[in-house]
């Protein structure tokens, strides 16, 4: 935080810039059973928005990291010898075309530009770059009012189709009502070093507009996992404290 | 993240009532993940067989992971 010093002489200069980011811990999930879903009576509504994780995973299964319904969430489908990112919101759903069980991290960034009835746009950006877009006009039923899931897949009746997560994730962040443009995801992917989404960076300009970021374990205590951008806090589920791990991306 | 220390025991349904959640790493029986015919379970932990485990048979990591990948277990959501 920037803030204001005082001078021998009594005249007042800023202070020199802090920096408190840093990224130590991630979250590695087993695929059996491992995934986070928020305190009880807590819900989410998305529409027009952007939101981003970082994963890594060795296994070719597939897995999902982030389901708000049946028809918001993003899935890694297995193909071959690897899991490929797909989209699936209301309007429309897509296979990206960059294989990613490769034990690397890679940073993935969704971006849902319209609304019911007009014109629709999203985009999947692997690594900072777009990997696939697809546009349809669609009339939907806005996602009101879910549970938003990390590591789990959970559909509308309560049941599943038993699909977690295998392997580590970092720096989980929703823009509500926001598109990040591909210079700001491109700034965010940083060649591969998480930044501080709570402040603006090069062309990332969208730190006001984010409204949900989750460390993963900085800062954090089992088997909770803070909001630091707003009040949606997980709890770790079927998870030891072992998974928080050392095992972070950088370039 | 390698698990070579977790292990793995499925067990009935019918006998979730003496899982002892204070020594597994599940949170609570409302967590636990089912078969699709909701006739079985797991629960895992990480170094020494909870006692009430003994006799059961325990499976690895990626033993556990094959198991769940069957038909018995997972469905595809595409």
């Amino acid at each position: 935080m920037l803030g204001l010093g005082n001078t021998l002489s009594g005249g007042i200069v800023p202070a020199a810039a802090t920096s408190s980011f840093a990224n130590e811990k991630s979250l590695a999930f087993d695929g059996s059973n491992d995934y986070m879903e928020a305190d009880g009576g807590t819900s989410m509504t998305l529409d027009e928005c952007s939101y981003a994780l970082w994963i890594k995973t060795n296994s070719n299964a597939s897995q999902i990291p982030f389901m708000l319904h049946n028809t918001f969430y993003f899935y890694l489908t297995s193909v071959g010898a690897h899991v490929y990112p797909f989209v699936k919101c209301p309007f429309a759903q897509k296979q990206g075309t960059i294989g990613l069980t490769d034990d690397e991290w890679h940073f993935i960034t969704v971006t849902l530009a319209g609304g019911s009835g007009v014109e629709s746009t999203a985009k999947i950006y692997v690594d900072g770059s777009l990997d696939v877009s697809i546009t349809a006009t669609v009339a939907y039923t806005v996602v009101t009012n879910q549970d938003l899931k990390l590591a789990r897949y959970d559909n509308d009746a309560g049941s599943y189709a038993a699909i977690y997560m295998n392997g580590n994730m970092d720096e989980v962040a929703i823009w509500k009502d926001t598109v990040l443009d591909a210079d700001a995801v491109a700034a965010l992917y940083n060649s591969g070093t998480p930044i501080d989404l709570s402040s603006d960076s090069g062309n990332y300009d969208n730190s006001g507009d984010l409204t949900h970021w989750w460390r993963m374990g900085d800062g954090d205590t089992f088997p909770s996992i803070d909001d630091n951008a707003g009040s949606y806090d997980f709890t770790m589920t079927n998870m030891a404290e072992a998974d928080l791990e050392d095992e972070v991306p950088s370039a | 993240m390698a698990y070579e220390n977790r292990k793995y025991v499925i067990i009935n349904a019918s006998e979730v009532g003496t899982v002892d959640f204070s020594q597994v790493n599940e949170t609570s029986a409302n967590t636990l993940r089912y078969s699709l015919d909701n006739s079985k379970t797991f629960v895992k932990f990480d170094g020494d067989t909870p006692s009430f485990l003994d006799g059961k048979t325990s499976y690895t990591h990626s033993q556990i992971l094959t198991i769940l990948d069957g038909e018995d277990w997972t469905e595809e959501i595409e």
